[in-house]
């Protein structure tokens, strides 16, 4: 089987005049399968940011090359690098900022299929049918971000995520904003939706090692740009072996 | 022991709209109280309110807020300034932000402790040497010396704990002190509040939306929901035997870390 | 435990609407005034009548009449086609200009930016009157050049406004999510973020259409706008600035209008202002 994202030597530097170099992603390599859920745990600065803001090819990298599906996406540009989005979406932090304030949820969530040539009926058929899966009804197509809850407002981000059937899904520290009971409830939706829709790989970035245990197949634990230690979560977090894993399970409440 | 803070059925509403609703409890001296809840609780809305901070919009409508048996909701700008500070400490969750990024720590602790007290750089500079070193500060001479950028944001919230207990308060509010940071870096936090405890008697009163902070810190619980009291009662009780369906939801929806 | 204390809460309202539909209204009525200028106007604002100059304000002219005996009233009506039609074209095209400069400098950056920006720090060296007067000397007066010279230095406060809106703007994770849906440059720019950057630019606008009507006004006062006799107030007030003393109101009316439209148009541009800004809307 081939991985559905694979990330080789993966480099980024930042340099700023008058200071040293930051490495802010230090040779990280790793890949994702169909159907299998990655989490990236690191704390503030560790580069899961930085890691995710170049495959998904927001950021260049400055060294190293990006797999998505078996095909070379680290160069690609304008309508090729549009092609290669269609197969990999992304959840963010702060539901409400996802959306833009002037347009509704619909629109949103309809965006991606209306530029992949999609009608306005289907559009809109489609956009209901995902509202639905996603725990909503077809009426919070209309709402705009600022009247629904932070809860509503990431379901429907993750309807926008899945309208175009990515073989990747980034969730981006996707319920840290979220109260833990909304949390729970969004967990348990993406694992419905990944039971449902067969091979969604999930590249899962938290800094909830806990979150993490219950929802990966496999953890990455990254430190100062570097991926200190991987595993299956419960052999990770019951045995660490890297100095500054021990440290963080330890740090648990 | 004897009661520092009690709320008397306690109702606040911004601009006619209830934010809290009838909420009542007391803290004794050396105590720490959890007020856990949800956003839009009305949690941080409780320490407000005593703090003074609601804004000309916020209002306590109904009841009371005692500390030492005199009303802090009734009180005059002037008395206000005497009880803020040296009787009522505060901390922040963004401590860093408190802080003005061009002077260093000891020009901005001196002040505020100014602002309170007539006092020479030299008794304020004994004074912070002997606070931080009780306060487990490594180097105080180095932290007293550096600007805020220069701290890590774990260093930034112990720093505003420290500077809190300049007049060694009966009572400490904490507003998610640590909810900005990462894990590693919480703890310390904590133990630092648990310290200013051991060594001061204080009371504190901890806001924070995480189970785990208040399971490792309090002694008693309050549970809010829409500006109501779910549940109240000590730490094992509340965490452990919940009786009200929303605790035990909250409870169930908190990730645990599977260690065995 | 005694009886519970309770206190009275003063509720706030919010007020910015009430003033948003009076000063839109009032905004409305100088425009409809400006539009059917002719039609209100009763006199013919260039017709002589000398046998009744400087008339002091009677029933029949009821702002008197200048020192041809045209009815001021009359003129000062026609007037308001002149300016606010001519500021309205120019903060129009300032803008439009500004935006569309910022809005590209903003997102592409680099070179372009570096350019543009440049070219915006010269025009802003530039004292703004000073200027205007130098094209007026190079192109000649008349209303069209002082429009020309006013557009030329009034444009980079706009350009800034938008390029530092798209800069934050660019970087907001609703921006990469339209990326990541598919949408071209042009389309994120046309459908997000200009939108979204639109607002405090509209504000500054119509917060600056009071100043540059005084602008316009204070160049045709100069000379170098609206020649007489074309009805236009600054003209106006210049060219009577000798009757002060013995028939004021041939001068005061054309700047009491003046006045009135500067005013309504910078409280209307206030309360749009509170109104745009969520913050300073009611909880």
């Amino acid at each position: 089987m081939e991985a559905v994202l694979a990330v080789e030597g993966l480099t980024k530097i930042f340099k700023t005049k008058g200071r040293a170099d930051t490495v802010a992603v230090d040779h990280v390599s790793f890949s994702l399968m169909p159907g299998e859920c990655l989490g990236i745990i690191g704390e503030s600065g560790s580069g899961k940011t930085t890691l995710v803001n170049m495959v998904t090819r927001l950021l260049a990298p400055t060294e190293g090359c990006i797999f998505l599906d078996g095909q070379e996406i680290t160069g690609l540009k304008g309508r090729e690098l549009r092609e290669a989005w269609r197969r990999m979406q992304m959840v963010f932090q702060s539901p409400a900022e996802s959306f833009d304030p002037r347009r509704t949820l619909g629109d949103g969530i309809g965006e991606s299929l209306r530029n992949a040539g999609a009608g306005r009926e289907e559009t809109k058929r489609e956009t209901a049918r995902l509202l639905k899966a996603c725990g909503l009804t077809p009426e919070y197509a209309g709402r705009y971000p600022h009247e629904v809850s932070g809860g509503q407002c990431q379901r429907a981000a993750i309807a926008r995520a899945l309208a175009i059937k990515p073989k990747l899904l980034i969730c981006d520290e996707a319920t840290s904003s979220l109260d833990v009971t909304v949390q729970q409830e969004i967990i348990e939706l993406l694992g419905r939706l990944r039971r449902k829709q067969d091979g969604l790989a999930i590249l899962f970035i938290s800094h909830d090692i806990a979150l993490v245990q219950q929802f990966c197949d496999r953890v990455l634990v990254m430190y100062r740009g570097r991926i200190v230690e991987q595993g299956k979560p419960d052999d990770v977090i019951r045995d660490p072996q890297d100095p500054y894993t021990k440290k963080l399970i330890e740090s648990i409440l | 022991m004897a009661e520092i803070l009690s709320y008397e059925h306690v109702t606040i509403a911004y601009n006619g709209v209830p934010a809290v609703k009838d909420v009542s409890f007391s803290v004794n001296e050396g105590e720490i109280l959890g007020i856990v809840g949800e956003s839009g609780s009305g949690k941080s809305t409780l320490i407000r309110a005593a703090m003074g901070l609601l804004g000309d919009r916020g209002l306590v409508t109904r009841g009371d807020i005692l500390l030492e048996g005199r009303s802090l909701v009734d009180m005059s700008p002037r008395e206000r300034r005497l009880v803020n500070g040296k009787k009522l400490g505060m901390i922040f969750q963004y401590a860093g932000s408190s802080f003005c990024p061009i002077r260093t720590v000891e020009a901005q602790l001196f002040e505020s402790v100014r602002a309170h007290e007539a006092v020479s750089r030299e008794a304020f500079r004994r004074r912070a040497d002997e606070l931080l070193g009780k306060l487990g500060f490594a180097n105080p001479e180095r932290i007293l010396n550096s600007y805020p950028f220069e701290l890590s944001g774990g260093m930034q919230q112990r720093i505003g704990i420290a500077a809190a207990m300049y007049f060694e308060p009966g009572v400490l509010f904490a507003d998610e002190p640590t909810s900005a940071l990462d894990v590693s870096v919480q703890k310390q936090v904590l133990e630092e509040m648990l310290k200013v405890r051991r060594e001061f008697g204080t009371a504190i009163v901890l806001v924070t939306h995480n189970i785990g902070v208040v399971g490792a810190m309090a002694d008693n619980v309050l549970v809010m929901k829409d500006g109501e009291t779910v549940e109240y009662g000590s730490r094992e009780q509340v965490l452990l035997r919940p009786e009200q369906a929303y605790t035990k939801r909250l409870m169930a929806a908190v990730p645990r870390l599977g260690r065995a | 435990m005694s009886e519970a204390k309770i206190r009275k809460q003063k509720i706030k309202k919010d007020s910015v609407k009430m003033r948003l539909v009076i000063f839109g209204t009032l905004a409305l009525l100088l425009l409809l005034a400006s539009i059917f200028a002719e039609q209100l106007a009763h006199c013919d604002p260039y017709l002589q009548d000398l046998s009744n100059a400087k008339a002091a304000p009677s029933m029949a002219h009821w702002l008197g009449t200048d020192r041809y005996g045209r009815d001021m009233l009359s003129r000062v009506i026609a007037g308001s086609r002149t300016s606010i039609y001519s500021t309205l074209l120019l903060v129009a095209i300032v803008t439009v200009t500004g935006t569309a400069v910022g809005t590209v400098c903003g997102f592409w950056g680099g070179w372009v930016d570096t350019v543009l920006m440049r070219i915006s720090d010269i025009f802003l060296a530039f004292p703004g009157l000073v200027f205007a007067m130098a094209v007026a000397g190079v192109l000649g007066g008349g209303l069209q050049n002082a429009i020309i010279a006013l557009a030329a230095i009034s444009w980079p406060k706009y350009a800034r406004i938008a390029r530092s809106r798209t800069l934050t703007e660019k970087e907001a994770p609703y921006i990469r999510a339209a990326r990541l849906a598919g949408c071209s440059t042009p389309a994120i720019i046309l459908r997000h973020i200009l939108p979204n950057i639109i607002g405090p630019i509209l504000v500054t606008a119509m917060l600056d259409i009071g100043t540059m009507m005084m602008e316009l006004a204070g160049l045709s006062f100069l000379g170098l706008g609206a020649k007489p006799p074309a009805a236009e107030w600054g003209s106006m007030m210049s060219d009577t600035r000798s009757l002060l003393p013995t028939a004021p109101w041939v001068t005061l009316s054309p700047g009491v209008a003046i006045f009135i439209s500067v005013m309504i148009f910078n409280l209307l541009g206030d309360t749009v202002r509170d109104w745009a800004d969520p913050k300073s809307r009611g909880r």
